[in-house]
């Protein structure tokens, strides 16, 4: 499969090289330094990781009016929470045709996810709020289970109300590589997630000033243990012997979203709710629903045209139905791995057009979002932690 | 779609002392407010209202012209322009405009072009009788 990803994205750059008609090449270079103390995440064993690296090349070719052709390759390492590897981000037909002064369309192939605001965004530097996104909703050990699927994507764009709306009704199957299952267990030599199905439905509204969105989304991953031996999960809810047997976790998640700007200043609030219900894995019939949320707070001053600075509050809930983490305690964890509250600031400065400097700080209690999720250590992991990133990133379009 | 033609319209109403839109000739064009030229040339409205597909040509955003195109006559900061078309590219949902190399260059894409917009200063398409 990987092996006709990439020819596709090979024979999709030979013909934008030698057609006549439209087409457009981009790429994104950035390499950036995280610092950790208090926790393994991105770092490892380590304090610092240089292995924030990211490359990406995109081509689009208008075929005709109606039809283009459009990829993207991405080479990315993000510490321990991406293994360095090469994938086709997207890679799709589209066919788009005018309706009123508006526009309906369809993508198939391999398409972007549009689940808030960032997740279709979220690999590029240029197009993100920062080196880390608010992890309650774009959690970077989760990021597979976001990204793309191999499906279809059925979009709309329309004007109203002074404004644009734009929908997209996608469905397919996910893209999961091995770092679902290493963040999520801490090996993969136990077993594999593979994706079942994704189903999203997507609503964002822009004017000038305001952008509001609404994302809701289904999916389902399965496991499939390798070996007669499953490491010691227990899932964070079962003192049950876990059972060498295969399961699936199904997710039900809503989005809402909205920012506004006022003259320099720029306000941004997202906030997740979902239930993720885990069945098979430690008994036949086994299965427990646990509700979760997540929201963050994003203000940010436009000090100038080269220049902004932010301050977010990202907050996160494992479990509603144990929103303190208390119930950690019977598998032998801390409460704090049940939640995370997450202070950060930075900044993101425009140097010149093409290159781009971001900086940041996060201040953090708790460790819901860190990786492995099922396999927390305690001993390496505080309750309050720190995290610094800088990231220098350069843009070329031809 | 209406067949090619080699003039272009002057689109005065909306620009600036500075620059002026231009378009290919068979395109529809009526006075555009400022909100919509934002529209087209961050790439969020693709179709005329007779539903040919709109093609946006500028000038390399590094260049003068184009910042100043940006801030007087769209009203908008270039980097924000610049984060419309970052976000379309890289989400796939839409392509940027094309960027060409040199006024001239920009004069030759959109008369060609069936659907094409673009901006000249205002000398050089009063010069070139692009009235």
């Amino acid at each position: 499969m990987k092996k006709v990803v990439y020819l596709l994205f090979c024979q999709l750059l030979i013909c934008a090289e030698t057609s006549a008609g439209e087409v457009q090449l981009n790429a994104y270079l950035s390499q950036g330094a995280v610092m950790v103390e208090g926790s393994e995440f991105f770092t490892g064993d380590d304090d610092s990781s240089l292995k924030l690296s990211e490359a990406t090349l995109t081509a689009s070719w208008r075929a005709l009016d109606a039809l283009r052709f459009a990829g993207a390759l991405g080479v990315r390492q993000r510490g321990n929470l991406t293994e360095e590897h090469i994938q086709a981000d997207y890679l799709f037909a589209e066919l788009m045709f005018p309706v009123a002064e508006g526009a309906i369309g369809v993508r198939l192939g391999r398409v972007k996810n549009e689940v808030g605001f960032y997740s279709s965004t979220r690999d590029v530097p240029f197009s993100r709020p920062g080196i880390f996104l608010p992890q309650s909703i774009y959690a970077d050990y989760y990021r597979d289970a976001q990204l793309h699927i191999n499906g279809g994507d059925v979009v709309g764009r329309h004007f109203v109300l002074d404004g644009q709306l734009e929908w997209h009704l996608s469905g397919g199957q996910l893209h999961v590589t091995e770092d679902l299952t290493q963040n999520s267990l801490g090996t993969t030599a136990a077993g594999q997630f593979d994706s079942d199905y994704f189903y999203a439905f997507d609503l964002d509204f822009r004017t000038d000033n305001l952008r509001l969105g609404a994302s809701l989304y289904q999916s389902r991953l399965g496991y499939n243990p390798k070996s007669a031996v499953m490491p010691e999960l227990a899932m964070g809810i079962s003192v049950d012997t876990p059972q060498n047997l295969p399961g699936n976790i199904e997710l039900f998640n809503y989005v809402l979203s909205a920012q506004y700007r006022w003259q320099q200043f720029e306000l941004t609030a997202e906030y997740l709710r979902g239930v993720r219900t885990l069945s098979g894995m430690m008994a036949k019939d086994w299965e427990i629903e646990e509700p979760n949320r997540g929201f963050y707070i994003d203000s940010r001053w436009l000090v100038n045209d080269a220049l902004d600075l932010f301050v977010r509050y990202d907050d996160a809930v494992d479990n509603l139905s144990d929103p303190g983490g208390d119930g950690l305690a019977v598998i032998g964890n801390p409460d704090y791995f049940g939640y995370s509250r997450d202070w950060s600031t930075g900044l993101q400065w425009r140097i010149t057009p093409n290159w781009l400097l971001s900086a940041e700080y996060h201040h953090i209690e708790g460790a819901s979002w860190v990786p492995p999720i099922l396999t927390k250590d305690p001993l390496t992991q505080d309750k309050y932690w720190t995290l610094v990133a800088i990231q220098l990133a350069y843009r070329m379009q031809w | 779609m209406r067949r090619a033609t080699t003039w272009m319209w002057l689109i005065m109403a909306s620009c600036s002392a500075e620059a002026a839109i231009i378009s290919f000739d068979s395109v529809d064009t009526e006075a555009l407010s400022v909100p919509e030229l934002r529209l087209i040339f961050s790439r969020q409205k693709l179709f005329w209202p007779d539903g040919t597909p709109i093609r946006v040509f500028v000038l390399p955003p590094d260049s003068a012209f184009h910042k100043r195109f940006c801030t007087e006559t769209l009203e908008l900061l270039p980097y924000v322009l610049q984060r419309n078309w970052d976000r379309q590219v890289s989400s796939g949902t839409a392509d940027r405009p094309q960027i060409v190399s040199t006024i001239a260059e920009m004069e030759v894409k959109v008369r060609e072009t069936p659907g094409a917009i673009g901006y000249l200063p205002d000398e050089v398409a009063a010069r070139d009788e692009f009235k």
